[in-house]
């Protein structure tokens, strides 16, 4: 059953186009949403949210669009940003009241069980916060509601380690129930690694992949070498070939293996190489 | 229902700036009736607060920040919602400053001693308010069609030049009552004993264009997409 549909999507700007964003988020997944600034990421995040219009295309959030019923299709979606979205000059007080008023499946007591376990005072100021009580004070106000879909769009930026891996644990928890999902843009690519279900992986506005996370390790090899040891035919597969002291440097997919030879080394790549060498491909 | 609790996050964001506001017209307000006792003072007093709610209805666009902005478009409600929301941010701040007024008029009374007759100095309210009504509302407009996040610096024009347009004129049309009782008892004479009537018709008139503007506004940020 899926939870998020993007169909056929595109948005034209001036000096940017994303083009024809076609994917699905099952219920009770992770997709991790990558690519180079201005590829396009928070781009596509914010047509999800509808803080922007998509020019053609359209978005189903558990079956429901912005245009049929705007307020539930808001409702279902969570979103914490890279920058915090409350006014500064708001306290935590301010923030739960507006949330209880505004969401009915708002829970005042998850909420302020969720500010004790973290340590949020009530009384200050969130100009005051630091950068990872504001990131949990974004999610305390997600968390503390039924949302169907949380977007994150670059949400563990700047966060310390400890921050960070209780953040990847929060969305784990959060899709536990097979009921919700989560959409993750985010530069540190380990953390997809750790917790994405699916990758979709965008360059200047276009798909360039789109797999399940494992099926992505399993489809490609990072070779290692010698220039020499390359065959003709190598040297077209290969994709993003980076010279480096030792040698080069490059991913191949799977199925053809067979083109290696002894004198190469091969292993299983990270998301991170996989997306780095087809940057540069690109290139 | 909704949008009453966007006019809610408009007041919490301008709380500091409503503070320092209801501490500085009090402290006007008592400088000019030190300086004059003449009748027209209370007049000039009630302008003024509705001035500087002219002025300071607009300061929930300076705090728009972007991610802010953002923020308010997350929240479940429709565009209408967060307009209206936002429109009745104005009015309400417009009724506080003309209540605020309303005081400054009768302390300056009291001070000066000379009462101005209700017949007339209510009507002139009921006008002066519906006019402050109109020129926030095209205040408004012009921010929105702008966008919600502006540069300080068009902020500033759009936001104090109906102000003093308002403010000026008002007094100029005081000072010209004055310096010219014939003129201004022809005129009495000419509208004869309709002046409640004139200043329930502009305060219609007012809500009919206040409402119109939330329209135009809605329509033209329908369609506008964040950033």
């Amino acid at each position: 059953m899926e939870l998020l549909e993007v169909r056929n999507v595109s948005k034209h700007y001036k000096n940017f186009s994303l083009e024809n964003i076609d994917f699905v988020l099952p219920k009770g997944y992770i997709m991790g949403y990558v690519g180079q600034n201005g590829a396009g990421k928070s781009t596509t995040l914010n047509l999800i949210t509808n803080l922007c219009k998509c020019s053609e295309g359209e978005i189903y959030v558990d079956g429901i669009t912005c245009i049929s019923d705007a307020i539930r299709y808001k409702e279902s979606i969570g979103y914490i940003g890279d920058e915090f979205y409350y006014p500064p000059n708001f306290t935590v007080r301010n923030i739960r009241g507006i949330l209880k008023n505004l969401y009915p499946t708002f829970s005042v007591s998850k909420f302020d069980e969720l500010l004790r376990e973290w340590k949020l005072s009530e009384k200050m100021k969130v100009k005051d916060f630091s950068r990872g009580m504001k990131v949990k004070l974004m999610f305390a106000s997600v968390l503390a509601r039924d949302t169907k879909l949380l977007v994150l769009d670059e949400a563990t930026n700047g966060l310390d380690p400890v921050v960070r891996v209780d953040v990847l644990k929060l969305l784990q928890e959060y899709i536990a129930d097979g009921e919700r999902s989560v959409i993750f843009s985010t530069h540190i690519l380990s953390d997809l690694e750790q917790i994405a279900d699916y990758i979709y992986f965008i360059h200047d506005g276009r798909k360039v992949l789109h797999d399940a996370k494992d099926e992505l390790l399993e489809n490609y090899l990072l070779v290692k070498g010698e220039r020499r040891a390359v065959s003709p035919q190598l040297q077209k597969e290969l994709i993003g070939i980076i010279d480096n002291a030792y040698g080069f440097e490059a991913i191949l997919p799977s199925e053809r293996a067979d083109l290696l030879t002894s004198e190469l080394h091969f292993e299983k790549p990270t998301i991170d190489e996989i997306v780095v060498h087809y940057i540069k491909n690109m290139e | 229902m909704r949008a009453i609790q966007f006019t809610k996050i408009d007041f919490i964001k301008t709380k500091q700036q409503i503070l320092w506001i209801l501490l500085v017209i009090p402290v006007v307000l008592l400088f000019m009736l030190r300086q004059s006792s003449d009748s027209p003072m209370a007049l000039v007093i009630f302008c003024y607060a509705l001035f500087m709610a002219l002025v300071f209805s607009t300061t929930p666009f300076g705090s728009c920040q972007w991610q802010e902005t953002g923020f308010l478009l997350l929240l479940p409600a429709t565009t209408r919602e967060r307009i209206s929301g936002r429109f009745l941010y104005g009015l309400s701040f417009m009724v506080i400053a003309a209540l605020v007024g309303v005081v400054g008029m009768y302390l300056g009374e009291m001070i000066s001693g000379t009462v101005i007759e209700a017949e007339i100095i209510v009507p002139f309210c009921m006008v002066a308010f519906a006019v402050c009504m109109v020129l926030m509302a095209l205040e408004y407009v012009i921010l929105y069609l702008f966008g919600e996040q502006q540069s300080p610096n068009i902020l500033s024009l759009i936001r104090m030049i109906p102000g003093f347009v308002f403010f000026f004129g008002s007094m100029g049309l005081i000072g010209g009552a004055q310096e010219d009782p014939e003129v201004t008892a022809a005129f009495m004479e000419y509208i004869g004993g309709h002046l409640m009537l004139i200043g329930w018709c502009s305060l219609a008139a007012a809500f009919v264009l206040f409402a119109a503007a939330a329209m135009l506004c809605t329509a033209v940020t329908k369609k506008r997409d964040f950033g």
